[in-house]
């Protein structure tokens, strides 16, 4: 197996919980190996040993093979674009669209699961198109709420004009200058170079010779064939890197989740980057082996739990009544609009989101400007905005999935900067240029939520967490 | 960014088409899918490793790229360097003996374990060791 180091308990600023650290750690070698009975061949290193852990567009095609051998009906190219939530509250569906054929889908269930991931602003990097936070609003229309969204300022290296941010192939290859050529860490460093100078290169220089050279580009080719695509030669010439959002991707804001992953919504349980990470990551970073280990052993939890509470919700999960929750984007509350862009809603909330100098350094003078600006967005959206009826019904259901798209991506800035704003210091991956120290009297959890009025509260850590040293709740 | 469908490759299977996470095509009956919305791609190139005629040029690329020279990148091998570099064949993941990345492990490993006084692939191989997960 690999080797997977616990968050670095100081790193995790005071608020994780060694408890689940080991937890996820643990069920994560478990779901390894339950992989390897199901007939999953890990590549073995030298001694035979089989090298678990490596995560492959291959695992996923393999677990959706087991998925579909389990008999499990899969709606693909079907987006989820609201909950179902029955009198008392308590999620009972969910309705979406297929963007193929057009047609709408609702599913009335015992239990749900939300598992959406997080969200990047549609940066410009792999993935980020499948991870706008649609999840967040359609579980904050239900009535849930969030956990440390201000620990979503995650930024990472990526190449200028690439669209993967994945760093590792150049660790131990590369060499970081500013604009002017002096040699930087990655990192602040990286960001003030690029804030400061203008600019980030990277070059191959500590690479020497052939064999090293391909070996690393082999080892790292799902990476390395970007110079390829893009004609550059990075052990010889410098290259220039970008450091961009990754958000809530890989960081530790998301919806608020019990021991049972469940949230505040009854019935709504949350998997994977969609859901808090801070009962193993604190206040950050997002450490490589806890991050899979939540995305990897996330999962049981919430399956299990929700497994139980629709076995105890029996047959009556038919009978309840359903109430389809979506708002914004789908239902306006005025008369529709025709003249909201999308395009422009997404690009004002880019301009805050995907900012160095607004989002990686945060101060509070530009989060209430941001906030200001947002709340006159989302009322113009919550009012107009809704799915275009003309023409062709798939072209229809691709707009209904973009109009609430849109919308989330608003919806989580909202969270994410009130969040921000109400944390008055710097702590793990929320920095604040007018607040660089950390305060020890701010260690505890913000928790946030609400649509049309955005609030945030402050909650004490867990008083059964255990904590660092030094740290006790 | 997805670049383009090799014409003289493509069978007209549509599996692109069912592959794609965010709508790129536009499917096609019997022909070859259209590249609909190029914009909407975010370079997973999961449409590149589920194609059977390797014949769908993707790139990491952020733009479309301009004067490309379709018939010596499909002479190169290059649409399906990634899928190959995984281990897939015909479009399909890789079978019983499947080992993911097994290529790139044994090249990286030189087909033995590094040796303890070589200290730079011993790097590699410990820095690869603790970049899986």
């Amino acid at each position: 197996m690999g080797t997977h180091t616990h968050p670095n308990k100081a790193l995790a600023f005071g608020l994780a919980d060694s408890r689940w650290g080991e937890r996820i750690l643990d069920q994560s070698y478990r779901n390894l190996e339950k992989m390897a009975e199901w007939g999953y061949q890990w590549p073995r290193i030298s001694d035979g040993r089989e090298k678990r852990g490596h995560i492959t567009p291959n695992v996923l095609a393999f677990l959706r093979q087991q998925v579909e051998r389990a008999g499990v009906r899969i709606l693909d190219h079907s987006p989820v674009l609201e909950l179902l939530v029955d009198d008392d509250g308590v999620a009972v569906g969910a309705a979406g669209v297929n963007r193929l054929t057009g047609r709408t889908w609702a599913v009335r269930a015992g239990a749900v699961v939300v598992a959406t991931g997080g969200t990047a602003f549609l940066a410009d990097i792999a993935g980020a198109n499948n991870n706008t936070g649609d999840g967040y609003l359609l579980a904050a229309e239900a009535g849930a709420v969030f956990s440390g969204m201000e620990f979503t300022s995650q930024f990472h290296i990526k190449p200028h004009g690439g669209t993967l941010s994945k760093g590792v192939y150049r660790e131990g290859s590369g060499t970081l200058y500013d604009n002017n050529g002096n040699e930087i860490q990655l990192g602040r460093q990286t960001v003030n170079a690029i804030l400061e100078t203008g600019a980030a290169w990277d070059r191959f220089d500590k690479v020497t010779d052939d064999e090293t050279r391909d070996l690393m580009w082999k080892a790292h080719y799902v990476s390395t064939s970007f110079f390829e695509h893009a004609g550059i030669d990075p052990f010889k010439d410098k290259y220039r890197v970008d450091f961009v959002c990754e958000g809530s991707i890989r960081a530790t804001g998301g919806l608020a989740i019990d021991d049972d992953l469940q949230t505040t919504v009854p019935g709504l349980f949350a998997s994977g980057d969609v859901t808090s990470r801070e009962k193993t990551n604190g206040a950050g970073p997002p450490g490589g082996g806890p991050a899979a280990g939540w995305a990897i052993g996330a999962g049981t939890y919430a399956g299990h739990a929700a497994a139980r509470f629709a076995h105890r919700v029996g047959a009556r999960a038919h009978t309840r009544h359903a109430r389809p929750v979506g708002g914004v984007g789908l239902r306006p509350s005025g008369a529709r609009r025709d003249d909201i862009a999308l395009k422009d809603v997404i690009a004002q909330v880019q301009e805050e989101m995907l900012a160095l100098d607004r989002n990686y350094y945060r101060n509070g003078e530009s989060l209430t400007a941001s906030l200001t600006k947002f709340d006159a967005l989302w009322k113009k959206l919550r009012a107009g905005l809704a799915p275009h009826a003309n023409g062709d019904v798939r072209a229809g259901a691709r707009h209904a999935v973009k109009t609430r798209e849109a919308a989330a991506l608003l919806a989580a800035a909202r969270w994410m900067n009130a969040s921000a704003l109400e944390r008055k210091e710097t702590r793990g991956l929320h920095r604040r240029s007018d607040f660089p120290k950390l305060d020890p009297s701010q260690r505890h959890h913000l928790i946030s939520g609400g649509l049309d009025d955005v609030w945030v509260r402050r909650q004490a850590p867990d008083p059964r967490a255990i904590y660092p040293e030094g740290l006790a709740a | 960014m997805i670049e383009f469908i090799a014409d003289e490759l493509c069978t007209g299977c549509n599996r692109c088409v069912e592959v794609c996470p965010t709508v790129v095509f536009d499917p096609a009956d019997g022909g070859q899918p259209a590249i609909a919305r190029q914009e909407d791609c975010h370079s997973c190139r999961q449409c590149a490793l589920h194609c059977p005629e390797s014949a769908i040029y993707v790139t990491l690329l952020n733009r479309p790229s301009e004067n490309l020279d379709r018939a010596a990148l499909i002479e190169s091998g290059r649409l399906g360097a990634y899928a190959q570099w995984l281990g897939w064949k015909n479009g399909e993941p890789p079978g019983g003996e499947f080992n993911p990345a097994a290529e790139a492990l044994r090249i990286k490993r030189g087909g033995n374990a590094p040796d303890p006084a070589d200290r730079v692939r011993r790097q590699l191989y410990e820095a690869k060791d603790r970049n899986y997960i």
